[in-house]
């Protein structure tokens, strides 16, 4: 026993006085994606990780300004023609791919021709259903790829035809799925043209390593158009936890991070947390037709009986309560729509819907997916509910492919989403309940509220617009009450001291090459 | 089998149990816990859903001894409440995966020839694979939302509450992968004891098949049982709490011991509390139960190894 | 001999023939398809993936297609990862596992046989009763519990150990010593009860009283003879490893097969499900043979079945 003892406390001694703290070098950021990219093929994937790291690999046509305009990019100016049914772009002279040949519109055909044809299978073709024949080559009714609304009028031009005027569809082309695509390369390495040794991008960085699952290694793209990174490396390591990135970010191994909720209190002080409000809204949403919430009274109720100034609290990160959809930086955010906690009136509202003794209330089922922060919510929900009510909620949680079958197939009285903008405009989050919309599990159908959204989508008028989505949010958050919003998301960070220019802008997308490593303080 | 006059295998036995300190600690805390868990609505200071959103992630303090979690829920009442579903599910699947291996057992030995052949065949490979993979795989391929929905449709939301489907499915994996031991163990006994004057007797007097086996067999392979029965009930533990916190056994709002430690696992630096003590009830009810286990093996079946 | 390996050889192909039938249907069986997601689709992009994957074709059929490319070692293309072929994936997660496996297993043995040989010398003393303690405390501590109090001490805490990632040999140690825990434990008690028997043996009197004694007599005449039961417990030892893997390399965030086969259950993976299952029960079948083929070296007078 004495012999394992001092073996040990030598094994520790050994330990402590070789482990060397990671400084950062002064050339590189690392940071922690949390899981894999399942793909970096950008006309296929759909999840955040990738967007991620594509954000930083690739440029297209349009890119976002810090105010989340679009902005040229890859295409050096645009016009609009036909009253905004057709747009051409004009491609930047010195736009080149990695390997240094240059950007050609016919890559952007490639591309968009390869998304929306059924064989890749792309999930999100959809994106440019706006355009002439995407949604008829999609679904197999064309056949001929060349249908499709776009075509290259020479090396540098890009017409898009369009199905009907859109405002917003320069911010369309600042997605991924729009991004250039190389045949040559694809048609050669059609399995592993996206891995290290093969791919070619437009974007500030390229891809040098990808250990999957591990890490991942950008370094700058010497033949991009715009000014050199200043750094040399970023890492991007996939960790599937919070509280052990913290760690290794104290340890001095990351250079930046996310924060779980419960360490937000231990570092506010510090001068190095930071936190930014993001485009998205969390709410519990109801199956309109499932009693008793078939009754907007009763919908109403329960709106109005969740104290939603607790959320800060629970969730520790400055996130802030709503009670309307559309989220604050966007035109039609309005934070007077909806209702306020007032459980005397949800009472007397339940009461004018034939329920005075709450015990009396059929059944209600609240389902979500297992998360952490899901679980949060919805026990808080029921115990509220069970509080100022009086009403016994069920919760049932499932895995999240399963959670989504349910959905689609047969909502239960409440359930919990999220809804994240794709792009920066209201019509992203107003289309969401539209009649036939995809993600509209309320059974909500309102051929008002569909006409009011529409007209909006296309209302080139700031102010008219306003007024629309006004119109809008208020028969979905009051009249009909199809769903109750809780809060407002926010990203909370921390970045060193020696880190700079590394900031989430509001869609919580984080971009690399601006940022610079200086030891010595200062801008 | 020799025969004793002065005293039985069982009181023997019974008096070595008793003179080992460590087995009867266990037997001890293994009574405990399991009344705990049978009395968790009058031990339990709160209800394990009462929030209290003034107090959340507190440390241990004289109202809430273990502390409380995100939403300000007392940890002890719980971790008490999480008892009742570990140990359920620990309890009821060895009980299911007794009754499976001992007919599946008892049939093989029974019959023996090329039927048992094959069955300890099929054992064999069940046996070699890991519990966990297997469960997992099992677990995985249950229709949980099936049998809610069945369970809904039958106008019992309540049932739910009580024989959720989730713990339902992963009882099921449970037992059908912990049978093997016990299948084996009693092919064994069967194949010892048919030999045996007193059964060939009993065959000879012309009694059925099956009541040799209820009334012969069975009753002597008591002793070996139980001892494999108390190592696989911590097992069992091992494997729910496990898959509980690897996120592919029983989910949240559910409280199983697995559940509380996985839950706590995202508050380890700051708030260590919220996985030290469901983890230590985990690992205290495993440990009660291979002391007692040792010792029921010293005490009636020396010198057989697990 | 001959006819032995052939038999084992013919015995675990059909083992894990089985083993790959009864995870395909137990896989098919799963509710919730692998491409359902957050945003819903069009159906008609939805039947364009599943044409991709014959998943629009009876279950018969897939596995016809499964089976035989299962047979030319093809496991297609991973739901999730979808421009990673499987077999890909295996190449570069199996050797993760296996390494650390490895260490993981050279801990076990080294601390494990030589607890276990020491508390055998000392039947009754200190040292044994505290060893039979500890590995007691090993068998009932999950690996969840005892890794997490590593990450906590060493990594939150003392800051001296990385508590996940994988840049130098540092950061292996936490894991493997997590890992290792179970097996050490068990393959202490292993060995000391094997030992205690060899130890009552008539022949280890005789020779001490030729006057051998201490580490001559350990190594060159006790080990040789109580050696071979620790062997053969590979079968068991790589299954807690396999089971071991799972958690271990979830929580420290070890890009191996273990946290590739937890997270392809999530994502309804089946391609990849399938394949580590398969490759498990390779490995496990693999194992035993090898255990059966030591047993018949070490020990002649065993009739194999």
């Amino acid at each position: 026993m004495k012999i394992y003892f001092k073996i040990s406390v030598l094994i520790l001694l050994i330990l402590a006085g070789c482990v060397k703290r990671n400084r950062n070098p002064g050339d590189r950021v690392r940071y922690n994606l949390l899981t894999e990219p399942p793909s970096l093929d950008w006309s296929i994937t759909t999840d955040s990780a990738s967007i991620e790291v594509l954000d930083n690999l690739m440029e297209g046509l349009t890119r976002y300004d810090e105010n989340l305009k679009p902005i040229p990019a890859l295409a050096e100016s645009w016009e609009i023609l036909d009253n905004g049914t057709k747009y051409i772009f004009h491609l930047r002279p010195g736009a080149k791919w990695s390997d240094g040949k240059p950007v050609l519109a016919e890559e952007f055909v490639y591309s968009w021709q390869r998304l929306v044809n059924p064989e890749t299978a792309a999930e999100y073709a959809y994106f440019l259903y706006p355009v002439r024949n995407a949604r008829e080559i999609n679904s197999g009714a064309i056949k001929d790829l060349n249908q499709l609304g776009v075509r290259a009028l020479d090396d540098r031009t890009l017409e898009v035809e369009l199905v009907q005027p859109l405002v917003y569809f320069p911010v369309i082309t600042t997605f991924m799925v729009t991004f250039p695509e190389r045949r040559d390369l694809i048609e050669k390495y059609p399995d592993s043209w996206t891995e290290p040794e093969h791919l070619l991008t437009t974007g500030p960085f390229i891809l040098t390593k990808w250990h999957h699952e591990y890490k991942l290694i950008l370094e700058p793209n010497p033949h991009y158009y715009g000014p050199k990174p200043a750094i040399n490396q970023v890492i991007f390591y996939m960790m599937n936890e919070r509280t052990t990135e913290l760690t290794l970010y104290d340890t001095g191994d990351l250079d930046l991070c996310q924060m779980p909720p419960a360490a937000i209190p231990s570092y506010r002080s510090s001068p190095e947390y930071r936190q930014k409000p993001i485009l998205g809204t969390y709410y519990l949403g109801f199956n309109v037709l499932k009693p008793p919430v078939d009754n907007p009274l009763v919908r109403r109720a329960l709106a109005m009986s969740i104290d939603r100034s607790k959320f800060p609290e629970i969730l520790k990160g400055d996130q802030v309560p709503a009670t309307s959809f559309i989220p604050p930086g966007l035109v039609g955010h309005n934070p007077k729509l909806g209702f306020e906690f007032n459980p005397q009136k949800a009472k007397e509202l339940l009461a004018q819907a034939g329920y005075p003794d709450p015990k009396k209330l059929p059944a209600i089922t609240l389902i979500f997916n297992n998360q952490d922060v899901n679980q949060l919510i919805c026990e808080y929900a029921q115990a509220q509910w069970q509080n100022n009510l009086g009403i016994t909620v069920y919760l049932r949680n499932m895995e999240w492919k399963v959670f989504l079958k349910e959905l689609q197939l047969d909502p239960p009285a409440i359930w919990r989403l999220g809804w994240y903008a794709d792009f920066p405009d209201p019509d992203n989050f107003a289309t969401v309940f539209l009649s036939e919309g995809g993600n509209n599990h309320t059974r909500f159908k309102s051929k008002e509220y569909d006409d009011l959204v529409t007209r909006a989508a296309f209302e080139p008028d700031p102010q008219k617009r306003q007024e629309l989505y006004h119109q809008s949010q208020k028969i979905i958050l009051e009249d009909a009450c199809i769903f109750i919003p809780l809060y407002f998301y926010s990203v909370n960070y921390l970045v060193k001291p020696y880190a700079h220019n590394l900031d989430f802008n509001a869609m919580g997308h984080l971009y690399f090459k601006d940022a610079r490593i200086d030891f010595r303080g200062g801008k | 089998m020799p025969k004793l006059k002065s005293k039985s295998p069982l009181e023997m036995g019974l008096s070595r149990l008793r003179k080992n300190k460590s087995a009867m600690a266990g037997l001890g805390f293994i009574i405990l816990i399991t009344l705990v868990a049978i009395f968790a609505r009058g031990i339990a200071p709160f209800g394990y859903e009462v929030q209290d959103t003034k107090v959340m992630l507190s440390g241990p303090t004289h109202s809430y001894w273990l502390g409380t979690d995100e939403l300000g829920r007392d940890l002890l009442s719980r971790i008490i409440y999480g008892a009742r579903i570990s140990l359920a599910v620990a309890y009821f699947s060895t009980l299911f995966s007794l009754l499976l291996g001992t007919v599946y057992g008892a049939v093989s030995g029974y019959v023996g020839g090329k039927l048992d052949n094959f069955l300890m065949r099929i054992a064999d490979v069940v046996y070699s694979f890991p519990d966990l993979l297997l469960i997992i795989l099992i677990n995985a391929s249950i229709d949980r939302e099936g049998l809610a929905n069945a369970f809904l449709h039958l106008g019992l939301p309540g049932l739910i509450k009580l024989v959720n489907p989730e713990v339902l499915s992963l009882l099921i994996a449970l037992s059908l992968v912990s049978w093997v031991n016990i299948g084996r163990l009693v092919r064994g006994e069967v194949l010892r004891i048919r030999e045996e004057k007193f059964v060939e007797a009993a065959v000879a007097l012309g009694s059925k098949p099956s009541a040799i086996l209820f009334k012969h067999i069975l009753p002597n392979t008591l002793g070996p049982l139980i001892v494999t029965l108390t190592f696989r009930i911590p097992a069992v533990i091992l494997a729910e709490s496990t898959l509980s916190f690897i996120g592919l056994g029983i989910q949240p709002p559910l409280a199983s011991w697995g559940t509380l430690a996985n839950s706590g696992f995202a508050h380890l630096r700051f708030h260590p509390h919220l996985i030290l003590f469901p983890s230590l009830a985990i690992f205290l009810t495993i440990l009660a139960f291979n002391f007692l286990g040792d010792g029921l093996r010293d005490a009636f079946a020396p010198g057989r190894d697990k | 001999m001959t006819r032995l390996v052939l038999s084992r050889i013919f015995y675990g192909l059909i083992v894990v023939w089985a083993v790959s039938t009864i995870t395909f249907f137990l896989m098919h069986s799963v509710p919730g398809g692998p491409f359902d997601s957050e945003k819903k689709f069009p159906p008609e992009i939805l039947k364009n993936i599943q044409a991709k994957y014959h998943l629009d074709q009876p279950v018969w059929k897939q596995y016809g297609f499964y089976i035989s490319d299962l047979a030319r070692l093809q496991f297609g293309p991973s739901f999730k990862y979808r421009n990673r072929q499987v077999e890909d994936i295996l190449a570069q997660t199996f050797p993760v596992s296996m390494f650390l496996g490895f260490w993981a297993l050279v801990i076990a043995v080294s601390f494990g046989v030589s607890a276990g040989i020491v508390s055998a010398l000392r039947h009754n003393q200190a040292f044994d009763r505290i060893s039979i303690f500890l590995s007691t405390l090993g068998i009932s501590v999950p690996g969840f519990v005892l890794a997490t109090l590593l990450i906590y001490f060493f990594g939150h805490r003392l800051k001296i150990l990385p508590p996940a990632l994988l840049e130098d040999w540092t950061h292996y140690i936490l894991p493997a010593c997590s890992l290792a825990a179970a097996p050490a434990a068990y393959l202490a008690r292993l060995s000391r009860s094997s030992l205690l028997e060899t130890l009552s043996k008539p022949f280890v009197q005789s020779v001490q009283a030729k006057g051998v004694s201490g580490a001559r007599l350990v190594f060159r005449h006790l080990l040789k003879n109580s050696l071979s039961p620790v062997v053969t417990v590979l079968g068991p030892l790589v299954a807690m490893l396999i089971t071991g893997s799972f958690v271990i390399e979830k929580i420290f965030s070890i890009p191996g097969m273990g946290r590739y086969f937890i997270t392809a259950v999530s994502n309804r993976d089946y391609p990849l499900i399938m394949a580590v299952t398969i490759v498990y029960a390779v490995l496990i079948v693999l194992m035993n043979f090898l255990v059966d083929l030591t047993y018949a070296f070490l020990d002649p007078r065993v009739r194999l079945r």
